[in-house]
């Protein structure tokens, strides 16, 4: 269904990252306070997280939130 | 929703939740009482007119904490399902009037406004998490 509520032009690399740590989602959702749920909308691209939540992310994967967000090619 | 709360507070979120639907029901009641007895003057009818309205208060309350300890994320499900809510409501009052007067629905039915209210917000939440699990 696209275009009702166009889908954020960011791309980010949060599933890379968990993967590298073996975490779940219900894991990384524990760490930063959020739900699995959350985690999932976040890696599936469907939505953008707030900039504290982007920042715990940053915090706790130990690197910066333009390492793991980037605007997807021509936005 | 991985935010937790100390057991004492979820007590007494509980608890005030009991007391807001008590509220909500005898606040309706009491106010359809002083509005239809035949022997409420005009100021105790005007006292009825307030109450409807006020009893809603301790359940917004009630959603409004309840908001406070979702993550953002099912807060913005919220939020975008009671804006479709909202226009849902719309739309089904504006298709109820219609059908009144074309007369395929009888006028001397109406809607119960809390009810409508109600289901339109389930309904308009439920689209929005439908859509936040299933858009591509």
């Amino acid at each position: 269904m696209p275009g009702v509520l166009p889908a954020p032009p960011v791309k980010n690399r949060l599933r890379v990252l968990r993967a590298e740590r073996g975490w779940s989602q219900q894991e990384l959702g524990n760490r930063v306070g959020v739900s699995r749920q959350a985690i999932n909308a976040v890696e599936t691209g469907k939505f953008d997280p707030s900039l504290p939540l982007a920042l715990k992310l940053a915090r706790i994967f130990e690197t910066t939130v333009e390492a793991m967000f980037e605007l997807e090619p021509g936005d | 929703m991985a935010k937790a709360i100390p057991v004492k507070q979820a007590a007494r979120f509980w608890l005030f939740t009991v007391i807001a639907a008590v509220v909500l029901y005898y606040g309706y009641t009491i106010s359809d009482y002083l509005i239809f007895n035949p022997t409420s003057s005009t100021a105790m009818k005007w006292l009825g007119v307030a109450m409807a309205p006020i009893a809603i208060l301790p359940w917004l309350f009630v959603l409004v904490v309840s908001l406070s300890v979702v993550d953002e994320y099912y807060r913005r499900v919220v939020m975008v399902g009671t804006s479709v809510a909202f226009v849902l409501d719309i739309m089904f009052h504006m298709a109820f009037g219609a059908a009144v007067q074309a007369h395929v629905v009888s006028q001397s039915y109406y809607i119960l406004e809390l009810g409508a209210g109600i289901v339109s917000w389930l309904i308009g939440v439920s689209l929005c998490l439908a859509y936040y699990r299933l858009r591509q």
